[in-house]
């Protein structure tokens, strides 16, 4: 990971993030550290369907955040998960995030406490954050077959090569079959068309 | 040797030597510049030396630091010849010359420095790194799917839009946050921050909380390489397809492209189906949303009203009382009335005590006040005024220095104008060092071709001796063998013998000739180059430091005897 990869926040993200060393209404450090806690606990638990326990029903519930007002909670809440989640999935070092933290007119302290709960985190916010997306079935093993046709019900003698081939797919965990039959001739079209994906692939890299 | 003057002077002058301008060869640099620019030059090869570049007034101090420049002179720039003090004090120009030389070809090269490699490229940047990473990929072995880790991507990436529920429920918002699907927390988040990046930048919009947009995306990507025949298929059936709106033929290689055509039409069903029953629960919570506002501005009418008509209860409740108790005084009326009329009487008279006490205590006070506040006005004014003259001072200086700094700036500006571009050009030199290298080379065949001579010289005579040594010796044995019969022959041996011996003193003194007339062209030489390094003169001078320091020092002894006797 190189220095110089991009950090960026967007303008409402990094005006929400003043609010936290704001001169008029400073956050005082405990309920930044309650923030920070419910944040972090939002962000590295794993996300399941089950309703019964939220953590960001603690967010209303708390007695000493009560007085900020909701909108601004939520302002907050918001701002510092966004700044989290970028910061995870860019991998940012802990030297780049002060130094924009640092922009943002954050208070030492403030700093300092959350380097130290973001560095005990990273990796945990980075392995929640990898469960999302969705991608195609990957392609795990093949199998195949080679029958030699006599003839057929309808056409009579034919006497001629087939192939059968499974190719095994990996959906999420789940094993799906994809099965086809073809000709010598069309399997051999299919392997040089896949052969050649290959060789452009060496042929970029060569550029 | 005047261009090496010029070239000496600049690099001098680089170094940050004040030179003026009208010296233009090292026969004008006095002491002072010498040492100057000795000192400069050496600080610059070697920046924590500790020498002092003005000559001391006293001579002991001033050998002291010539000797030192001396030695920094052989350890730091590496100077070969002959050095001492006296090369800085009454050094010849040559030697000077040699010194500087020496000295300016160790200087630091400050230009020639490689210029490190500008920015590159970002996008020649990114794509160098996608090669590397291809070619890393390339030569990574082939795992068993087992081996790779298999739990990633297990959720979908459904997002809610966070803005507009934020929107939606004005007051609650948090009721609002909490009711978001666990799953769809940190996606949410991340759409949020993303469409403002993109708002930010490229001020366009992301539609976010679109439950199904990646999976369109999937349907719409399958623009693939196709292999050959299936291409030839989608060509024959191309026609087909479009007249017969029929489902695709059956085995089709198409199945290579991933998406199973069949699913398409139950999902996109599905989520229409869903996003209008999503759109209707939107809506009716909208609604209730609305009416809820409605009913709790009516709650808080109520309230108010109720406030108000308990405040109006409040105030008849004490009238009622105090009539009551009127009423209560009204039988024995005329005795209530007198009993009221001396209290009210006593009352009068303890107000007007009261006021007068108060008169009493409030009259300094006043004064005291007075005095104060016409004080701090005087005081306020005052300091306004100091403000104000000092502002006006601190505008003037401020002005001046504008003045002064600009007459600064016009006349180095006439001074860069003024200086003279260097017309000792690169070219120039090098086709001086060019032609000097050639001349070298012809006198260097020329010393060949004059050694050549001497050698063949040399040559020839050993030859000749060799042969006046064997016809010597034949002729010695023909006559020795004829002068044992004949007499004359006898004195001919004698005389041949008296010959050569004569011959060879000959030789013997045209060599001690020759080899005197060599020595003496040396010791010529010799001479000449004592002659140019002037040695009277510096002895002279030498002589005259010397006498001067003794001077100095008995003068030293003087005042030591005069403070030990004082």
């Amino acid at each position: 990971m190189d220095d110089n990869s991009i950090f960026e926040l967007s303008s409402v993200v990094q005006k929400d993030l003043l609010l936290f060393n704001d001169v008029k209404a400073p956050i005082s450090l405990d309920e930044f550290d309650i923030l920070l806690q419910i944040v972090c606990d939002v962000l590295t638990k794993i996300p399941s369907t089950d309703q019964s326990y939220n953590i960001i029903k603690q967010l209303e519930g708390n007695k000493s955040l009560e007085k900020l007002g909701p909108l601004k909670i939520q302002q907050l809440y918001t701002s510092l998960s966004s700044l989290l989640i970028k910061a995870a999935s860019e991998n940012i070092s802990t030297s780049q995030l002060e130094a924009k933290l640092k922009t943002l007119n954050w208070s030492f302290e403030q700093i300092t406490r959350l380097l130290k709960m973001f560095s005990a985190n990273q990796s945990k916010i980075q392995a929640v954050l990898k469960l999302y997306g969705s991608s195609p079935p990957k392609l795990v093993d093949v199998n195949w077959r080679l029958d030699y046709q006599v003839e057929t019900n309808t056409r009579g003698p034919v006497q001629q090569l087939i192939y059968f081939i499974d190719l095994i797919l990996d959906d999420k965990g789940r094993r799906e079959l994809l099965s086809f039959t073809a000709s010598h001739a069309e399997l051999e079209d299919l392997v040089n068309t896949l052969k050649d994906a290959c060789q452009s692939v060496k042929r970029v890299a060569l550029l | 040797m005047e261009e090496t003057d010029g070239i000496i002077i600049e690099s001098l002058r680089k170094v940050g030597c004040d030179i003026e301008d009208e010296v233009t060869s090292l026969a004008q640099f006095t002491t002072e510049i010498v040492i100057e620019g000795v000192v400069k030059c050496l600080v610059s090869i070697q920046a924590d030396l500790q020498l002092n570049h003005r000559i001391p007034p006293n001579l002991p101090a001033r050998y002291k630091l010539c000797m030192e420049i001396a030695k920094a002179c052989k350890d730091v720039a590496g100077y070969k010849g002959d050095l001492g003090y006296e090369t800085f004090l009454h050094g010849s120009q040559t030697e000077i010359r040699n010194v500087f030389a020496v000295l300016i070809q160790k200087l630091p090269k400050v230009n020639e420095q490689p210029i490190a490699d500008s920015v590159a490229d970002p996008f020649k940047h990114t794509m160098n790194k996608i090669q590397n990473d291809i070619l890393r990929q390339l030569h990574q072995p082939w795992l068993p799917s087992f081996c790779n880790s298999s739990f990633e991507n297990t959720l979908q990436f459904y997002s809610v839009d966070l803005t507009k529920k934020a929107a939606n429920s004005s007051g609650k918002v948090l009721v609002q946050l909490s009711t978001i699907p666990d799953t769809q927390m940190i996606p949410s988040l991340i759409e949020k921050h993303l469409s403002e990046l993109a708002a930010d930048k490229y001020k366009y919009k992301f539609p976010v909380g679109k439950v199904g947009i990646i999976k369109n995306e999937k349907k719409n990507s399958t623009v693939a390489l196709n292999s050959r025949f299936s291409l030839i298929r989608l060509l024959q059936y191309a026609d087909a397809d479009q007249k017969k709106k029929k489902p695709a033929p059956p085995p089709k290689p198409s199945h290579l492209s991933g998406a199973s055509k069949t699913d398409e039409p139950t999902v996109e069903e599905q989520c229409q189906q869903l996003t209008v029953v999503l759109e209707n629960l939107e809506h009716d919570l909208n609604s209730k949303h609305t009416e809820f506002a409605d009913i709790t501005e009516e709650v808080a009418k109520m309230k108010s009203m109720i406030e108000c008509k308990e405040v109006e209860q409040n105030a008849k409740r004490k009238e009622l009382e105090r009539q009551e108790k009127l009423y209560a005084l009204l039988p024995d009326a005329p005795a209530h009335l007198e009993r009221m009329k001396t209290l009210l009487k006593s009352n009068q008279g303890k107000m007007a005590e009261l006021e007068e006490q108060w008169l009493e205590i409030k009259k300094p006070l006043d004064d005291d006040y007075k005095i104060g506040l016409s004080r701090h006005e005087n005081s306020a004014g005052e300091k306004l005024k100091a403000t104000l003259e000092q502002t006006v001072m601190s505008l003037r200086n401020i002005v001046e220095e504008i003045r002064t700094k600009e007459d600064a700036i016009q006349k180095l500006q006439t001074h860069i104008e003024s200086l003279p571009t260097s017309g000792l050009t690169r070219t120039f030199y090098t086709q001086r060092i060019l032609s000097i290298v050639a001349n070298v080379k012809k006198q260097n065949e020329e010393m060949h071709r004059v050694l050549e001579d001497v050698k063949s010289v040399q040559r020839e005579i050993n030859s000749i001796q060799g042969k006046v040594e064997r016809t010597f010796t034949v002729t010695d044995e023909i006559i020795f063998r004829m002068a044992k019969s004949d007499e004359t022959a006898r004195r001919i041996y004698k005389y041949l013998i008296s010959l050569q011996t004569d011959c060879s003193d000959i030789q013997q003194l045209v060599k001690d000739s020759g080899n005197l007339s060599r020595e003496i062209k040396d010791l010529e030489e010799q001479a000449e180059t004592e002659l140019r390094k002037n040695i009277a003169i510096k002895l002279r001078r030498l002589q005259s430091d010397l006498e001067q320091i003794r001077k100095e020092n008995q003068i030293l002894e003087e005042r030591v005897s005069t403070g030990i006797k004082n």
